[in-house]
């Protein structure tokens, strides 16, 4: 018989403690337990709970404490980028047979559209990479390219929402929540999880893609900018200055207080109070973690930082690493926004937004690779790499180069993270069509992602609904041991 | 109160209650009238149990597996065969297919993936999800060939990919051998035991599992009676003291005046009372003063617009479908409009259910019950999805979890894929009840709305339409003016288009005849053919294909047996016999995108785009031209990009005069300025639309359809899978409540729907349903005390919480049924009890015995929701727009919020300034975008079923509630009010005003003297104007703990 961790149990609460917080309102504690921390309060009755945004000790012993998700939204095309498929080349032109699903339906025949670009080897590992990354190319050594990526779906709208929740259906925690939800945060002066989305917009389903889901909305993602004002509400939009919101907060306190003292037993109250004082600390800690322009000149020319095509990915993956170093457990970078062509989703003009696209964040991603590297960052902070599934080897129409989607096989990467650089696993048939050895599923990737943060994907769980929820799923998944240093 | 608790049984326990369960399985199967009486399909609920079993983190308890490793049956195998199994399959199989079937990791936990086990011969024998993988009878079609092969693409293993061609080789000779095992191993079965402690066997009917607190049926209780007098004449009172005096508490006493009022308008209507309302009731000597005031809030129209949202949470209402267009749900807030009259009306819970389950079914379906039935259509739907088949039964099942968990708290969702885990529900139960609603036509962009009649716009209607005949006339007398005008030119112009508007008559009108009227026999070619393949002078036609009109794959008033054409481009010809020119001709044409005629080598006509029904066209004088006695030739060239093709054309002399409007609109530019054709048209589709509209009383809504009399046959689906059909089912409820099967009639093809919703409806309102009476008296409870009788209101399964007070519950409910189910009554009930009536103070020796106050001894402090706080802020402001029903308005969103959205400005649409100060319950709720004033105040989540709201505490919420836009823009609303009423700048009048207008009461001393030494430190320290520094102190105001927390 086997022994299995009681149902319900995770992290020393229970599934009953967890309802009655539902039931009687998850409360607040949370907060002042944060700020009991910080000589805030001293109450016994806020000592009695425990934080769900405490740092909890991990299950399994963690190789990363974050994680930067460098999500290339629409697809990037893995036959142009870093699945070489030499044979595709003199195809070009060609019709012939193969199954492809993408946006157009299920087709068996299709024209080949040849690679667009050239591969080189690159690094010690000898990596081939297309030449719209050259500068990637020269960190292939620390990236370690899984090529056998499939999806349950080639459509954005339901694809995205697998690609960040596991499900094809929104009303998911999305996988910052669970990291969230799994580790706590490191600073509670900045939130937990940070999206940065691209200037031209939001992805499909908008907020649906950092939604906490059935998780308590304090482990939703938070929307970061990388220039202005950085979170929402962050300023009074009054101008009101420091100086005077003191003021104003130290009379809201005193009256709040007042009202307390008949109701001492009551933590939410001060956890309210308290939360006032936290968001007063993250007014000043937020401007200064993205203050890029206190970073020195050689550091901002890493990323491509002045540079009219690279400055503005610059910016977010330099900030990025600003919010690693303050102890932000989940950070997701949108390269591409709202629809066709301002993102990845290459259905007309292959090379030109491809060429567009890597063309603004080849220099970025691979100035923060080198940047967290010698700064000893990188084997703490995992980098992955890729889009919501990848795209087909034919035409999608009958003129021209685009391609449609493909969720059959398509690649991502990781780097850092005690993940293996250099290394390589799974591979597509020869036309790139589908993966055909070492399949992984997007959930197989979120369980690498899990277990190289020291949570175990098949027991990192939350009761509801009846169930034992996991980001995985019930039947579980494993994480990609091959590219696990 | 019982604990849940997680125990593992000893071995022996398991055998002793593996044969108990068996024996019981089989008593109930026998006692059922379904088609689990039949042994074959026993062992498919057998097997499906050996899955629930395999998943990891389940407390299932079967041995189904070990118990039929003992029907397998083992050829003997010779020393060679054994030695082929362990030196070359053996290592196959344990490398690619162990892991997942029946091995273990490193952790010694064993992994059974479909519940099958690869680990031994009677493993693969007995198979899981998808059957035996082994086929005696032809072993070449055995199902673990068929998986290794890749040759579907549902069935292919290992997942990580295609095994190498010579292991394939070798996998397949050994099952053509018979599947020689190392017979040491040969029955090796792994099995997970894991056992809550529920107190009976999931996943099954026992009799056991029927005596769980909401599976029996409901007995009213006797009250007891406690030796307080006060405790006694209201039994919640008497239910409540009883349970407090046996925990040593007692109950706290009466809150003040001041905050029973506040607690009871924020209750019943999500409002703050005013001052005035306060003082009123505070000085009121009246002893029926709280009985009246609670009448009167319950005959407030604010009190729905409060309720109904706590339906809404449950029915996860929105009105946008979600997924990459989110597009909108059009008319569904008559759904919510629909919820507060309900609710204002005290329409009766029964009659409720049954309008939004079957509504359209019910005798005599009203405007009301039909709009009621858009529940069906509240989930979220994805417009294009990978799996279609599996995405109508992802939106079947949403439906199936809202209603067994919203109105019978019932996780009947836990069954689609395997028995429930823990409750006695079979997963025959989930595919039963979803066959209810299997005739429902699934979601569309735009085939779920439909004119729902609706009397009292009669009046309306009539007035619309006496409207709409003045305006026909006004259009009618333009297009005269200009038709007149047009004969006049056209004939001076053209003598044939005299003729043609006077034609005479002709014997044989057709030239070459359109398939509709009869079929015709062209040429045609789908191959590109020659330059010239238009001439009269072109031969080949007689190489290409012939078949009958109409070209393509459709018959829309052609005939009904067309020329397959599926292709891109179709190039058709044919001839036709002439002896004299006619005066004039006309060309009737159904096309696909473009097409392009050509008569007797003339192209004569062009088309762009398609067309729905046969379009005609006068020949013009050049066209005409080209028609030659003898032989003449017809030739199309049609071509379509995106399927749907279809071609058919033909030509008529006119023999009918040609209208002058068909003139005007194809020749009138040779007459008039295009400005006025163009005018001209437009006039005339103008008329046609004002023609074409009925003013039938009836407003569109977005409601639930059926397809017919006979909705298809509905089999459970294997693992959840809509691709794998198990056994057939037919509609039943779940099988734990003992009730038969209903009798559903028949109906035709032709009737509108199957009469199984009502079925339903009528069994979830039954009076002794078990669980429809408790749930929502449970649910109202919640919202009164904080928390329901049964802490998880959506679940009162093994794996929700049991009630504290069970009888108090029981009693509740029955007293709700035989008072005809009325809400207002059961709210009077609880609000007249001394129990609603306690104070919410903190007292020590309370908290020491039951810190959570399991036992009602005090009510419960609570955060105002998303909606009562911005509610009360309107309303404290003076600016609260108490305007009810109709669509939703759009609050102003921050540009950061908008940018998150993937369209431009996320498609949100403006309101006017008035709207802007409605009412929360009338902001739009779109899926993908929401309002911060909602969403960081724990708003419910619109994708499920949300029984109890979060209240997290966050310091997100205190920026947006210091910061926002939205909250200085009330500050200073409110500092204008202040201003206005106290006539002056920030004295200590209108500090004593702030405090009286935002908490209704007057303030204490050292709250006047803290808000004065706010003005003057404020401006000590800059340059701060009055109006300003007052603006500062609402912002204060409005944001305190007294403001959005109740006692």
């Amino acid at each position: 018989m086997n022994t299995r961790l009681p149902i319900g149990t995770f992290c020393g609460r229970t599934r009953r403690e967890f309802l009655h917080n539902i039931a009687g309102g998850f409360a607040s504690v949370a907060l002042t337990g944060m700020l009991a921390e910080q000589g805030f309060f001293h109450s016994a009755s806020a000592a009695e709970f425990a934080n769900p945004l405490h740092p909890k000790p991990s299950m399994l012993k963690p190789k990363a404490k974050s994680v930067i998700f460098l999500f290339m939204y629409g697809g990037p095309s893995h036959m142009d980028t870093f699945d070489y498929k030499p044979k595709l080349y003199p195809l070009d032109g060609k019709t012939i047979e193969v199954k492809t699903f993408g946006r157009g339906g299920k087709k068996n025949e299709g024209r080949v559209v040849g690679p667009k670009w050239s591969f080189s080897p690159y690094g010690q590992c000898g990596k081939m990479v297309s030449e719209l990354f050259p500068n990637l190319g020269g960190c292939v050594d620390d990236m370690a390219f899984i090529h056998s990526m499939t999806a349950d779906s080639p459509i954005h709208g339901s694809a995205m929402l697998m690609m960040n929740s596991g499900s094809l259906q929104s009303g998911k925690p999305s996988l910052g929540s669970w990291v969230n939800y799994g580790l706590g945060s490191l600073n509670s002066n900045l939130p937990g999880y940070v999206v940065m989305l691209d200037k031209t917009g939001g992805p499909i389903s908008g907020a649906k893609n950092w939604s906490s889901g059935y998780m308590p909305a304090s482990f939703q993602g938070t929307v970061f900018r990388a220039k202005g004002e950085p979170i929402l509400n962050l300023k009074n939009v009054n101008n009101i200055d420091r100086v005077e919101q003191r003021t104003l907060l130290d009379t809201l306190r005193s009256m709040n207080e007042g009202h307390l003292k008949s109701r001492f037993d009551n933590s939410n109250l001060s956890a309210r109070i308290a939360s006032f004082e936290l968001a007063y600390k993250m007014q000043s800690t937020a401007p200064e973690a993205i203050d890029i322009d206190s970073e020195p000149d050689h550091v901002k020319n890493l990323y491509g930082i002045n540079q009219p095509r690279t400055d503005d990915f610059g910016r977010k993956c330099l900030l990025a690493r600003r919010l690693v170093e303050r102890g932000v457990r989940f950070i997701q970078l949108y390269s591409g926004g709202a629809h066709n062509d301002d993102n990845w989703d290459a259905h007309g003009d292959l090379q030109k937004n491809h060429e567009y696209h890597a063309g603004n964040t080849d220099l970025p991603i691979a100035g923060l690779i080198k940047d967290l590297k010698q700064r000893g960052l990188l084997d703490e902070t995992l980098i992955v790499w890729g889009g919501e599934f990848g795209r087909q080897p034919t035409a999608e129409y009958a003129q021209g180069t685009g391609r449609d989607h493909n969720s059959y096989g398509f690649t991502m990467w990781m780097a850092g993270g005690g993940i293996k650089g250099g290394s390589s696993v799974g591979e597509t048939d020869e036309l790139g069509s589908r993966a055909v050895s070492n399949r992984f599923h997007v959930k197989n990737l979120h369980a690498t992602i899990l277990n190289q943060l020291g949570l175990d994907p098949n027991y990192l769980s939350y009761f509801y609904n009846g169930l034992d929820q996991k980001l995985v799923g019930v039947e579980g998944a494993d994480p990609i041991s091959q590219i696990i240093a | 109160m019982m604990h849940f608790s997680v125990m593992f049984l000893t071995i022996s326990d398991i055998e002793n209650r593996a044969f108990q369960r068996y024996h019981d399985t089989n008593q109930s199967f026998r006692k059922m009238t379904s088609p689990l009486r039949n042994p074959q399909n026993n062992r498919l609920i057998r097997s499906l149990v050996v899955i629930a079993l395999a998943l990891p983190g389940l407390h299932s308890l079967t041995l189904d597996a070990e118990e039929r490793r003992g029907d397998v049956t083992h050829p003997d195998f010779t020393d060679a065969e054994v030695g082929f199994f362990t030196r070359d399959v053996w290592p196959i199989l344990e490398a690619n297919c162990v892991k997942c079937h029946g091995g273990r990791n490193d952790k010694g936990q064993v992994k059974i993936k479909s519940g099958f086990q690869v680990i031994s011969r009677a493993g693969i024998v007995i198979g899981g999800a998808h059957g035996s993988a082994y086929d005696q009878n032809s072993p070449k079609e055995s199902l673990i060939l068929k998986m290794i092969r890749y040759a579907e693409e549902d069935y292919q293993m290992p997942p990580e990919g295609k095994l190498p061609q010579n292991q394939i080789d070798t996998l397949t000779r050994w099952v053509e051998a018979g599947m020689p095992w190392d017979p040491s191993t040969i029955n090796r079965i792994e099995h997970i035991e894991e056992v809550s402690s529920g107190a009976f066997p999931p996943g099954e009917v026992s009799d056991a599992a029927r005596k769980w607190w909401s599976n029996k049926p409901m007995e009213k209780p006797v009250v007891p009676a406690v030796p307080a007098t006060e405790w006694n004449a209201n039994p919640i009172d008497a239910f409540i003291y009883s349970q407090l005096i046996q925990n040593q508490l007692t109950p706290n006493p009466e809150a003040d005046k001041r905050t029973l009022i506040r607690r009871a308008y924020f209750n019943l209507i999500g409002l703050p009372p005013t001052a005035e309302e306060i003082e009123a009731f505070e000085m009121s000597t009246d002893p029926d003063a709280w009985k009246n005031l609670v009448d009167s809030l319950l005959s407030r129209p604010e009190y729905g617009e409060k309720w109904s949202r706590h339906w809404l949470d449950v029915v996860r209402y929105a009105e946008s479908n979600g997924f990459e267009r989110d597009s909108e749900k059009d008319h569904i807030w008559r759904f919510r409009d629909y919820v507060i009259d309900s609710f204002n009306h005290d329409k009766p819970w029964d009659r409720f259910t049954m309008e939004q389950i079957a509504g359209d079914e019910i005798s005599h379906p009203t405007r009301d019950s039909l709009i009621a039935t858009g529940y069906h259509r509240l989930m979220q739907w994805d417009d294009e999805p990978a799996d279609r088949l599996q995405h109508v039964y992802d939106v079947l099942d949403d439906n199936v979890r809202t209603t067994s968990e919203g109105f019978l708290a019932m996780t009947l969702g836990c069954a689609r894929c395997h028995e429930h885990k823990a409750d006695p529900i079979l997963q025959e139960d989930y595919y039963r009840f979803m066959a209810f609603f299997h005739g429902i036509t699934p979601m569309s962009r735009n085939n779920v709305i439909e004119t729902v009649p609706d009397p009292s716009a009669a009046a309306f209607a009539e007035e619309q339409k006496k409207q709409n005949l003045a305006e026909q006339a006004k259009v009618q007398a333009r297009l005269e003016q200009i038709e007149i005008q047009a004969r006049q030119l056209f004939v001076e112009k053209d003598p044939a288009i005299a003729r043609a508007l006077n034609p005479k008559p002709v014997e044989n009108p057709i030239l070459v005849n359109t398939s509709d009227a009869s079929p015709r026999i062209w040429h045609y070619t789908t191959e590109k053919p020659t330059d010239d393949w238009f001439e009269v002078s072109f031969r080949h036609e007689e190489k290409w294909k012939s078949g009958p009109a109409p070209f393509g794959n459709g018959h829309p008033g052609g005939s009904k047996h067309p020329t397959a054409w599926t292709s891109e481009d179709i190039w058709i010809r044919t001839s036709f016999q002439l002896s004299e020119i006619p005066d004039a001709v006309e060309l009737r044409i159904f096309h696909d995108e473009d097409a392009v005629v050509y008569l007797n080598g003339q192209k004569i006509a062009e088309f762009s785009g398609y067309t729905v029904q046969y379009v005609t066209q006068l020949l013009t004088k050049q066209a005409m031209q080209a028609l030659q006695t003898g032989r003449n030739t017809l030739a199309i060239h049609c071509r379509q990009s995106s399927g749907g093709q279809l071609i058919d054309a033909g030509l008529f002399i006119l023999n009918q005069p040609v209208s002058i409007a068909q003139l005007i609109e194809q020749r009138g530019t040779e007459i008039f300025p295009s400005r006025r054709v163009t005018s001209y048209g437009n006039d005339l589709k103008k008329l046609q639309e004002l023609k074409a509209m009925s003013f039938n009383p009836g407003i569109p809504a977005m409601i639930v359809q059926e397809r017919g009399g006979k909705p298809a046959d509905l089999h459970i689906h294997i693992r959840g899978s809509a691709h794998a059909p198990g056994e057939k089912v037919e509609p039943g409820f779940p099988h734990i409540f003992g009730y038969s099967d209903p009798q559903i009639p028949a109906r035709p093809d032709s009737a509108k729907s199957s009469g199984r919703r009502l079925a339903l409806a009528e069994w979830m309102t039954r009076h002794d349903n078990p669980r429809t009476s408790r749930v929502i008296v449970n649910r109202v409870w919640q919202h009164h005390f904080g928390r329901g009788i049964c802490p998880t209101p959506s679940d009162f399964g093994v794996l929700g919480m049991e009630p504290t007070h069970p009888e108090l519950l029981d009693w509740l409910a029955t007293h709700f049924v035989e008072h005809g189910w009325s809400l207002k009554a059961l709210h009077r009930q609880i609000m007249l009890s001394r129990a609603y009536r306690m104070s919410s103070a903190p007292n020590s020796k309370a908290l020491a015995i039951d810190p959570v106050n399991n036992h009602f001894w005090r009510m419960d402090m609570r955060r105002l929701s998303a909606e009562e706080m911005r509610d009360s802020i309107l309303t404290v402001i003076g600016k609260i727009n108490l305007r009810k029903g109709g669509p939703s308005f759009f609050p102003v969103l921050p540009d950061a919020v908008l940018a998150t959205s993937s369209t431009k400005d996320g498609k949100w649409g403006s309101s006017s300034e008035d709207d802007l100060f409605r009412r929360s319950i009338y902001i739009k709720i779109k899926r993908s975008l929401q309002p911060p004033e909602l969403i960081d105040f724990d708003f419910a989540d619109t994708d499920a079923p949300c029984p109890v709201r979060f209240t997290t505490t966050v310091p997100t919420q205190a920026l947006n509630s210091l910061n926002s836009q939205f909250m200085n823009d009330r500050a200073s609303d409110f500092a204008e009010r202040l201003i206005r009423e106290t006539g002056g700048g920030a004295s200590r009048n209108l500090v004593i005003h702030a405090i009286q207008v935002a908490l209704g009461r007057n303030p204490q001393e050292w709250e006047i003297d803290q808000c004065l030494d706010l003005f003057n430190k404020l401006k000590r320290q800059g340059q701060i104007s009055d109006r300003d520094a007052i603006e500062r102190l609402c912002l204060i105001v409005l944001n305190l703990n007294e403001f959005v927390y109740l006692d």
